[in-house]
Parts: structure tokens; C-alpha cells; sequence
């Protein structure tokens, strides 16, 4: 007999025209792992949104524990059993950790008339401690802690409401591997107790290893269902375009790597962050740069770029000698940075795609102090076309694209201005499997002509598949170099990160 | 799902946005147009009204490039003081004609000071206005009883409609060019929009915010000068109103509070002429002082309600 | 997409459009409508605001008048430069006033309303103010739509106090002054002028401070009283903004009553008990009434009947306080909003339309007779 934990039926919703969710019904048992996946806008987000009531349906019906099921708000799903752990941080600054995690649910801990720290502190740290995050202190503020600390903290918030099924909604996209890991862990643990859990994640190696079924959804149309063995990357890839990838997923295997150096980075010292970092790019190479999230690699990159200054040390191009100290030296010389963290730090949300892509070329499309819309708009189309943005046209929003096609507007930022050298913070985080394809070709294009690529990546597979030679970091060194070959495993990378 | 929810919504927002700043204006004209017997629509009353909101509208145009980066300039009015007294007793020392070009420069100094507050000083730009504000107004009460600050009989012919609009008409089209087809606009709007990205994209942040409180600088000058033509000299009370008149016009006028790539000069022109036009129209309706007050309230609340850019509120589990 | 915007563009523009009909239906009691024998005339009014005892006892005044000689009447308050006194008066000509009564707030004022008016052909008057600037005076008085204005007998009410300081044999004064530059600082070398006069000798002054902080005049009495021992009469040229009360306050403090009194304009709050206790012998206000006058001058004016074929100056006296019955009858007759000095009757006497024989004399006695115990005989 199945024991059916949440159950819809014929669920749909639409935005105006756009139809975000069409029929879709699900079944989810207790103590089923079920991965949600699907490109960028296949309407998983939407669904979930439903099942926690943070949006209406249009249509359909919900059963919880066979009983049907409306919830009000996000608070309602929660104190039902229904907790979500979303993509962005949910901590508020200047509250402590056990506030962040009791917020709103402070009166378990009454004493009297007011509400006992003590019992408070105590209850998070227990949480804390389950997670396997016994470091946190309950009583620390939020803000010192990392944006992986605070993604923890969010888990125990979830688990402080006993939840009977926990959605993950790419949490693990933002966290390195120990981070995961304990993730993976923790939803081990509710699967024990005969909990359930909802997965959405675009890592499929990810979704293979951790979950029972794999819950296929298309353009807002349910796909398929894969269980157990059938649960692999390629069955899940295939299902999710519906079409067979052809070919390699990552580049090919031919070289374009020269031996003439393009950029020297000699000696670099930052706080506490960066110890004697020495290395030099290569003319068609792309180099890989990997390690825990908190090892002073995304720091790297801004460096090189010259947005941070760094305590001593150099970064010097090869063929001229320049100095890289600030932003705008890095544009005039052709350096390209694409941030890790697309919405703060590389796309300007409320302003057109067009003022997007000709922000770093301004200067060569002045005449005299005058910019020609003309020039300007024919700029950004050209790049935008050549890179295939999904978009109705250049004066649209970048807040209104997908994940993936931001990453595209930011490229063609910095493919308008010629840049030849590309420094790529996790190019492809959060970006669905068809627009990962496209960036990956577009990099393999880029060293084809003669560019070279620092590409800082979290995820192990892809820095394999991409670099030409890896930087493994640990605690701001440079802890193992490793060249291109087949021979190399992800086991021999881990063994220098950790 | 939030971001397709938002995305729809900001849609037809946007245009709203965009369109309720003119349809107010025309509402407003066709309203009173109908119902003042007449006194509205006559030229003499339009030359009024734009001579009225002159000195908003060329105050507002360079206000408006501080307010695309996202700060708000609260100096205009004290600043303004500071550029009369100066034009106007450094003009009766040396000669009146000098009288624009030292407040221009004084405006000019006042808006680097406000930069140079708040870039170097670390200071909130709001606050840094602050104290420039007070500044003005002291130096305006100090040299009030010192000096005679009457307009000089020349300049009589100034006070005439053509020239306020000629002023105006001017202002707007370098303003217009400057942030449309420059990169001082174009930055600003882009920093406004999100600053550590336009500083990752090689834009000299400082810099062009410092322009843009020079530009600012330069209007309150201009606006300064039009004010002792206006005003027939300088009084202890000259550009008190200005900050809140220009705020009040460019919130009017749709300018997003929060700066960005919505941000156009055009707001400074349509919330100027609505404001004074409510004002005008208003009393031509003969209403009671004080609801004139509560009316202007009503209205602006609606515009700041259909045109703030609101935070997702989204609620955490 | 786009129809749905256009629809809903539309529904906000409905919505506006009605709440300003909501609005605009409330307001249309105050349209002007045409009276059937004598033309019903609008008269606009400039004044800084009605939320002080000095404005709203103008405020109350004018709109008396305005309801005695049938007048409509629209105010534009609230204007704090000169711009904006200037677009109050555009606005109200452009809403067919066809005069303008106004209380300037700089010379400035004067000389833009002057010329505004000229252009336009429309009659003015102020209130409460002399013109100091010699060529805006000047120009104003050259204006055949200047109708007049009026300011306060400051001299005589110096000269006055201070003779009633001598009458008690006080002759050596403290002088409290006004700060230069302000409309009242004539009251300084007045006070010096009536001190001279009566043989008296004034020993120290102060200058109050603009700043609305009483605590300075804590210190001047405190310096006047060991510095000066013989001091026996305080001449202070304003008690506003607590000056008044703190004077009384410090002294008590300090010396005996009635070792030193003093004498001031303005009305404070505690003269009753002043006045009980000694301290004060004359207190100069009820200044307030000229608005009246001023509008009826302007009235006529607009009636096409002037008073006079020139501009007219009135002066307005003061009323004086010297006991605590006085007191009593200030607070009853002359400051209380409820009360008004002069009846329908009295000003319709002074206007034209409704009194052939008006003229400028029938003003100056009224204005003449004015003293406190005129205006309580008149009231009983």
C-alpha cells in the first residue's frame, strides 16, 4: 500500500499569456526522495510556489496526508508541515542565529511574559548541531557568518517546524562540497524518518545521487517520471530538451593553448585571504581555478580584474607591461569579469538589455562627447543576436530574463567591448543545461580565436571538462596544479581541496 | 515564478508609470480648463503659471542627475540662497554682470562640496545636502541686514515670461543631451540602477557622481539668478521652498525615487508645470487655503503610490 | 498585453478624473455669483498665515469686513518669500480679484506687487508696513493703483510708556532693543528719543535674541541687577517668544517688587499677574484692528469711490495695559476672536456705497478714538 504524503491533481497557472504550469499531478509518497527538474522556466519554481502558498492556483486540486489542502501563505504551508529552503539567503542581519531561526515562532520560548534567550540559544544550537554545524554559535550575529553558514542556518529554520516534506529549491547551487554534503545528509536523515523530500537542482549528477524518482517537467508540461536506475544524467537531459545531445557535452578535445603568455599574476597578498599567489595565463588556454568556495578564489578574480587592491603583488599583461589597478584599466585592455553573483554584481536589472551590453564600450562608440542611439542599439543587437539571447527585443528588461540568458547579456557585454582575456566567476551556476551548452561552446569559440579564460568553477565535472590546466586553491595557496589529460579524476582534485 | 510574477506586472506598471505623469498634466489642464469660467486658459494666466515654475523646472533638471544615481540632493534650497547672496553682493561690489556667473560657479562649489562629503567623508549625500542647506541660509540671514540686495533697476526687463522660458527651454536641451547621449547620463542611470556592477564595468563611480552634483550645482545657479530676477532680489527667506518644490515636481513628474535607468530630465518639465498648475488651478477655484495644502497631499500620495518601485516583500520561511 | 495596459491606463485616468470632480463639487459653493443691484467684488488677500495670535486676529478682522461691505474674499496663505507672494498675487488676479490687500514680507514684495498691479490695472493695499527702502518707497507712491498702507505709531508709544515710567519718578532705564535690520528696530532710538525727553538716563541695554531662546534673558537681568543697582525701570521694544514672562521671572529671583518695572509691547502670557505683583507699568498692543481699516481703504478703492486721489498712510495707535482690570478687558474686547471691535454698522460707515459723507476723516477718527475704554464703552 503507498502511502501518499502529498498528492495534486490537474494543477495549472498562468502569468497573462505566458502559461507556467498546464495539468500537471503528482504523487509523493512518504519517504520518497523526488528530484524536480527542468530548464530554466519549465515552471518548477511555479508549482512549488502553489504547494507552499506563496501563489494561487488557477486550477487543480491539492491533497495533504489525503486531506485536501489550501494553504494561505508560506506561514500556513510551514506550521502544516510543508517548509521550503529557496535559491537566495532568507537571513535577516542584525538579528543572532537562534533569532533568525525562530523568527516568528519566538513564543515557544515564553517565560512569564517575556521570551527566554536561554531556551531560545539552546534549542538552535541543538538544531545547529544536528545539521552537522556545530561552529555556528546560536548566539553569533547572522552577519558574520558566510553566505554558506547562513544557507545552513536556513535548514535548521526549516527543521524547526518538524516539517512531514521539505522542499529544496536549489539551495545547493550557492554551496560548496562540504556544504552539500551535509545537505545530502540531512535529507538522508528525513528520508529515515520516513519524511519527504522535493528536490529542484540543475546539478544532475547531484539529482542521481541523492533521489528516488526523478519528476520531469517541459515548458510547463509534465514529461515523464524516471525511478531509481533509471535516474542518470543523460536520461534526464534527454527528457528535459527532448532531444538527444549530441556529441560532447563538454568542448573538444583539441588544444588551443600556446605557450606565449598573456598575463602574469606575480606574488599576490590580501588580508587574510590571499598568501603568495603567483601564476600566468597562457594565449588560448582557459585555466581552471578550483577549490571550497571559501578559499580565496572569487577574491582572486578581482584582483586580477582590479577591483580589489591587493595588499602587495602584481598583475602585469605580458606584451605590455600594463599594470592592472583599477576596473577601468582592465576594460581599456581587453580584460573581461564576469561575477559570480549575476543579479548584485554583473547585471544591471531594471535597465534595458541594450544599456546592458554597451555599458564597457561607451568610449568606442563616442563621437566626441556625443554617443549615437544608432551606433548604440546596432552594438547591442549585433552582440545579443550573435549569442542567441532569448529576448523580444534590446529595450526589454534584464531583470525579466532567465538566469541563463543574463549570463548571455553579460557576455555580450564583454564580447562588444573585444575582450581577450575573460576572467568567469562560476559562469554556469544556476543556469539551466541547454544555455550551459551554448556558454560552454561559446568558450571553446573564444580560445578557438586565440582568447584566454580564468574560469573559477565549484563544480568538479565541468572544471575537468572545460580546463586546459587546473589551480586547485586551499585557505588562499595555490595547492596542486594539475594539466589536462584523461587520467585525471575528480577523487586525485578533491584530495587538494580538502 | 516570482520573477515571471513580477516581470508581467512590471509591464503594464511601467507604461502606467511612464503615462500617468502626462495624463495627469492633461487631466489637470482639461479640468481646469473647464471649470475656472474661463480664467485658466488665458494666455496671461499660462505665462503666469510658467514663470511660476520656472525656477522648479531648471532646479529640478540638474537635481535630476543626482537622482539617477540614486541620491537625493537636499542642499537646493539653502544652496540656491548662497548663489543669490553671492551673485548679488559680489555683482553690487564688482559689477552686475558678473551676477550669473558667480552664482553658477558658487552653485558649482556647493555641489562639490555636497560630492566631496559625501564621496570622501563617507557621508549620506541627503545629509551632506543638509548642512550646505543650513550653510546657505545662515550666509542668507547673516548679510541680509548688511547688504542692500534689491534687484539693480537693468535688470527689470528680465522679469518677463520669454525669459524665464528662454532659460528653461535652454537648460532642458543641454540637460537633455548630457543625459541622453553622454555618458554622464548614461552612467548615472547605471549607477543608480546597481553600483557594484557599473564599478565592475569599468565606470569611474565617484567621478560621474561628482558630475552629476556639479550639474546640479550649475542649475541651482541658474535657478539662483532667475530667483533675484523673480523675487526682485534676495530676501531671508529666497529658495526656502525650493527643495521640497523640486522634489514635489520630479515625484510628480514620474522620476523613480530610486533612480536608474527610469529616470528621465522630462519629469523635471511635466511634475514642474503640473505642480504649479494644481497650485494655480486651485486657487482659481477660490479654495480654502489650508485644503489646498490637503489636496496637493492627496495628489501626491497617489503619484508616489502608482510610481515607488516597491521591495518584492517577499515573506521567509 | 498592450490592451489590457491601455485599459487599465484608462481606469486609473477615470478614477483620477472622479475624485477630482468629488473634489470639484465641494468646492463650487465657493464660485462667485453675480449679484443683481451693486456688482459683488472679490478682493484677494496675502497674509503669512492665521495660525499665530497676530494672524489669526487679522485673519478674523478683514474676514468681518469683507461680510459688512458684501465683499467675496480669497486668501493665499502661507507664502514665506517673495516669489511666492508674487505667484499668490498672479494667481489670485488671474482668479479675478480686482484688488490686492498684502502683508510684504520684504521691500522686495512691495516693489514686485507694485509693478505686477501696474501692468494689470489692479488695485493694492498693504497692512502693517512702512516701506524702508528709499527708491522702492519712492517708486511705489508714483503707482496710481497704490492705494495705501498702514504701520503702527511705534514713537508715540514709546514717548507714552516712558512717560509713565517718569510719572512714577523712574528715570534711570535698562533698554531692551530690538535686533537692526528688523521693521520694528525704530522702537530703539524712539525709546532713546522719549528717554532724552523726560530727563532719564538709560543705563545698559541688551538686544533680544532671534533665536526664540529665553536663556539670554536670564543673563541680562542678572547683569542688569549687579551692574546697575540704582536701575529702576526696564523699556524692553518686545516680549515675544517668552521674553516677557522670563523677564518677570528672573527679576523675582532677584530683587523686590516694584524695585525695578518695566514697560513693553506685547502682550505675554502672566501680565494679569504681573500687573498684581507689581512689575510692570504699561504694556503697548491691540495693534491688530489696522487690517480693517486697510481693507476698507482698499474696498473703496475698488469700488471706484478712493478715499483719496493719492495713496494714504495710516497710523494705528497702540492700546495701553496699565492694571489688571485692564487686562481683564484686553482678553474680553480686543484679543478674543469671538469679540469684534467695530459692528457691521460702523464699517459700512466708513465705505462709500453704503455712506455718502465717508471719507478719509470718518477713518481717522474712528482710528483716533481707538483706546481701550472706547472700545469697552462701545461694547457695553
Amino acid at each position: 500500500m503507498k502511502d501518499i504524503i502529498l498528492k495534486l491533481e490537474n494543477m495549472s497557472k498562468s502569468f497573462g499569456p505566458t502559461k507556467a504550469v498546464q495539468h500537471v499531478s503528482l504523487e509523493l509518497q512518504r519517504g520518497q526522495i523526488m528530484a524536480l527538474i527542468g530548464e530554466n522556466g519549465s515552471g518548477k519554481s511555479t508549482l512549488m510556489s502553489m504547494v507552499t502558498g506563496s501563489l494561487k492556483s488557477d486550477e487543480g486540486t491539492m491533497f495533504y496526508k489525503g486531506e485536501p489542502y489550501s494553504p494561505k501563505s508560506i506561514i500556513d504551508a510551514g506550521n502544516q508541515g510543508i517548509c521550503i529552503l529557496i535559491q537566495e539567503t532568507g537571513t535577516i542581519n542584525g538579528l543572532t542565529v537562534a533569532e533568525n531561526i525562530f523568527l516568528g515562532k519566538e513564543s515557544r520560548f515564553t517565560v512569564g511574559v517575556s521570551i527566554s534567550s536561554r531556551k531560545l540559544n539552546e534549542a538552535a544550537q541543538e538544531l545547529l548541531d544536528s545539521v552537522g554545524a556545530p561552529h555556528i554559535s546560536a548566539k553569533q550575529l547572522i552577519d558574520e557568518l558566510s553566505f554558506e553558514e547562513r544557507k545552513l542556518v536556513e535548514v535548521c529554520r526549516a527543521l524547526s517546524n518538524d516539517p512531514e516534506l521539505l522542499i529544496v529549491d536549489e539551495t545547493t547551487t550557492a554551496l560548496s562540497h562540504t556544504g552539500r554534503e551535509k545537505i545530502y545528509a540531512l535529507i538522508n536523515s528525513l528520508k529515515e524518518q520516513n519524511k519527504s523530500v522535493i528536490f529542484i537542482s540543475h546539478d544532475l549528477e547531484e539529482v542521481q545521487r541523492v533521489c528516488d524518482c526523478a519528476f520531469i517537467l517541459r515548458d510547463g508540461q509534465y514529461i515523464d517520471t524516471l525511478f531509481g536506475e533509471d535516474v542518470t544524467p543523460d536520461m534526464m537531459r534527454q527528457r528535459m530538451i527532448g532531444r538527444e545531445l549530441s556529441g560532447s557535452y563538454y568542448r573538444d578535445e583539441k588544444s588551443y593553448s600556446t605557450d606565449e603568455s598573456v598575463l602574469e599574476v606575480r606574488d599576490i597578498n590580501y588580508a587574510d585571504v590571499l598568501h603568495n599567489i603567483s601564476f600566468r595565463l597562457n594565449k588560448g588556454e582557459i585555466l581552471g581555478l578550483g577549490g571550497l568556495t571559501e578559499c580565496g578564489m572569487h577574491e582572486l578574480c578581482k584582483v586580477v580584474f582590479g577591483a580589489i587592491k591587493p595588499d602587495s603583488g602584481e598583475v602585469v599583461l605580458s606584451e605590455t607591461g600594463v599594470k592592472v589597478t583599477s576596473p577601468s584599466i582592465a576594460i581599456k585592455n581587453h580584460i573581461a569579469y564576469l561575477p559570480k553573483d549575476r543579479d548584485q554584481e554583473s547585471v544591471f536589472l531594471m535597465t534595458s538589455i541594450k544599456d546592458n551590453i554597451t555599458v564597457t564600450s561607451l568610449d568606442n562608440l563616442k563621437k566626441g562627447i556625443f554617443i549615437s542611439p544608432r551606433s548604440e542599439k546596432k552594438l547591442a543587437v549585433d552582440a545579443a543576436d550573435e549569442l542567441a539571447v532569448k529576448m523580444q527585443n534590446v529595450e526589454q528588461f534584464a531583470k525579466e530574463l532567465s538566469g541563463g540568458n543574463k549570463q548571455k547579456v553579460v557576455v555580450a557585454k564583454w564580447m562588444a567591448n573585444d575582450s581577450r582575456i575573460i576572467i568567469m566567476d562560476c559562469p554556469t551556476r544556476g543556469i539551466d543545461i541547454g544555455v550551459k551548452a551554448t556558454i560552454y561552446k561559446l568558450m571553446e569559440k573564444l580560445i578557438s580565436e586565440g582568447k584566454s579564460i580564468i574560469m573559477v568553477s565549484e563544480e568538479l565535472p565541468e572544471l575537468l571538462g572545460m580546463s586546459d590546466r587546473i589551480l586547485i586553491m586551499k585557505d588562499g595557496v595555490i595547492n596542486g596544479q594539475f594539466s589536462r589529460s584523461d587520467n585525471l579524476t575528480e577523487r586525485m582534485l578533491i584530495e587538494k581541496i580538502i | 515564478m516570482c520573477k515571471k510574477l513580477t516581470a508581467i506586472g512590471h509591464n503594464w506598471k511601467g507604461i502606467l508609470k511612464q503615462t500617468v505623469p502626462f495624463l495627469g498634466l492633461i487631466v489637470l489642464v482639461i479640468l481646469f480648463g473647464l471649470t475656472t469660467k474661463g480664467r485658466f486658459l488665458t494666455i496671461r494666466n499660462l505665462t503666469n503659471i510658467v514663470s511660476q515654475a520656472a525656477i522648479t523646472m531648471v532646479a529640478a533638471i540638474g537635481c535630476s542627475f543626482v537622482m539617477a544615481h540614486n541620491n537625493l540632493d537636499f542642499s537646493l534650497g539653502g544652496a540656491c540662497a548662497l548663489c543669490a547672496v553671492a551673485g548679488i553682493v559680489i555683482g553690487g561690489f564688482t559689477s552686475y554682470a558678473l551676477m550669473l556667473p558667480i552664482c553658477i560657479i558658487t552653485g558649482m562649489l556647493c555641489g562639490l562640496a555636497t560630492a566631496v562629503l559625501h564621496i570622501k567623508a563617507r557621508i549620506p549625500a541627503f545629509m551632506a545636502g543638509l548642512c550646505i542647506m543650513f550653510l546657505g541660509r545662515g550666509v542668507a540671514q547673516g548679510t541680509y541686514q548688511t547688504f542692500p540686495m534689491s534687484l539693480p533697476k537693468e535688470f527689470k526687463v528680465l522679469q518677463n515670461v520669454w525669459f524665464y522660458l528662454g532659460v528653461v527651454v535652454f537648460v532642458f536641451v543641454v540637460a537633455y543631451i548630457l543625459f541622453e547621449y553622454t555618458k554622464i547620463g548614461k552612467y548615472n542611470k547605471l549607477i543608480g540602477s546597481n553600483p557594484a556592477c557599473a564599478a565592475l564595468s569599468g565606470v569611474k563611480v565617484n567621478k560621474y557622481k561628482t558630475i552629476a552634483f556639479l550639474i546640479s550645482g550649475c542649475t541651482v545657479g541658474i535657478a539662483a539668478f532667475m530667483t533675484i530676477i523673480r523675487g526682485g532680489g534676495v530676501g531671508v527667506s529666497t529658495g526656502s521652498s525650493l527643495e521640497t518644490n523640486v522634489l514635489l515636481a520630479l515625484t510628480l513628474g514620474g522620476l523613480p525615487l530610486t533612480g536608474g535607468s527610469g529616470t528621465k530630465v522630462r519629469s523635471a518639465i511635466l511634475g514642474g508645470m503640473t505642480l504649479f498648475i494644481l497650485n494655480n488651478g486651485l486657487q482659481l477655484w477660490g479654495m480654502d487655503p489650508s485644503l489646498i495644502y490637503i489636496v496637493k497631499g492627496i495628489v501626491f500620495l497617489g503619484v508616489v503610490y502608482i510610481s515607488i518601485e516597491r521591495g518584492s516583500g517577499r515573506v521567509m520561511t | 498585453m498592450k490592451r489590457r495596459t491601455l485599459k487599465r491606463a484608462f481606469k486609473v485616468t477615470a478614477l483620477v478624473l472622479a475624485l477630482l470632480m468629488v473634489a470639484m463639487i465641494g468646492m463650487t459653493g465657493c464660485g462667485a455669483k453675480g449679484g443683481d443691484e451693486n456688482v459683488k467684488h472679490k478682493i484677494g488677500v496675502i497674509l503669512y498665515g492665521k495660525d499665530d495670535a497676530f494672524g489669526a486676529a487679522e485673519y478674523a478682522y478683514i474676514n468681518s469686513a469683507a461680510e459688512a461691505l458684501d465683499v467675496e474674499i480669497q486668501w493665499a496663505l502661507n507664502d514665506y518669500d517673495a516669489e511666492s507672494q508674487l505667484a499668490s498675487a498672479e494667481n489670485l488676479v488671474a482668479a479675478g480679484c480686482e484688488g490686492l490687500l498684502f502683508l510684504p514680507l520684504s521691500d522686495n514684495t512691495v516693489s514686485l506687487i507694485s509693478d505686477y498691479c501696474l501692468q494689470n490695472e489692479i488695485w493694492f493695499q498693504m497692512m502693517n508696513r512702512d516701506i524702508s527702502d528709499p527708491d522702492i518707497k519712492a517708486a511705489c507712491q508714483a503707482n496710481p493703483f497704490y492705494v495705501g498702507t498702514s504701520f503702527e505709531a511705534n514713537e508715540d508709544a514709546c514717548q507714552a510708556m516712558t512717560e509713565m515710567m517718569a510719572a512714577e519718578g523712574r528715570l534711570n532705564y535698562g533698554l531692551g532693543k530690538i535686533a537692526p535690520g528688523s521693521s520694528l528696530a525704530v522702537r530703539n532710538t524712539a525709546y532713546e528719543e522719549a528717554v532724552a525727553s523726560v530727563g532719564g538716563k538709560v543705563l545698559a541695554d541688551y538686544t533680544s535674541p532671534s533665536d526664540g531662546s529665553t536663556q539670554a534673558y536670564v543673563t541680562y537681568m542678572e547683569n542688569f541687577t549687579t551692574s546697575y543697582p540704582e536701575m529702576d525701570g526696564l523699556l524692553m521694544s518686545s516680549a515675544t517668544g517668552g521674553g516677557g514672562e522670563t523677564v518677570i521671572n528672573t527679576l523675582k529671583g532677584l530683587t523686590e517688587p516694584g524695585k525695578i518695572k518695566i514697560c513693553t509691547f506685547d502682550t505675554f502670557e502672566g501680565m494679569e499677574q504681573g500687573f498684581a505683583d507689581g512689575w510692570i507699568t504699561a504694556i503697548a498692543g491691540g495693534i491688530e484692528i489696522q487690517s480693517l481699516f486697510d481693507f476698507v481703504l482698499l474696498f473703496n478703492a475698488v469700488d471706484g469711490t478712493p478715499l483719496s486721489d493719492t495713496f494714504t498712510v495710516l497710523q494705528q495707535k497702540f492700546i495701553y495695559i496699565t492694571n489688571t482690570e485692564d487686562c481683564a478687558n484686553y482678553a474680553k474686547y480686543i484679543s478674543n476672536p469671538e469679540h469684534m471691535i467695530y459692528d457691521a454698522e460702523t464699517i459700512r460707515s466708513m465705505a462709500k456705497r453704503y455712506n455718502k459723507d465717508a471719507s478719509l476723516q470718518t477713518i481717522y477718527d474712528l482710528m483716533d478714538e481707538y483706546t481701550l475704554e472706547s472700545v469697552v464703552s462701545a461694547a457695553q
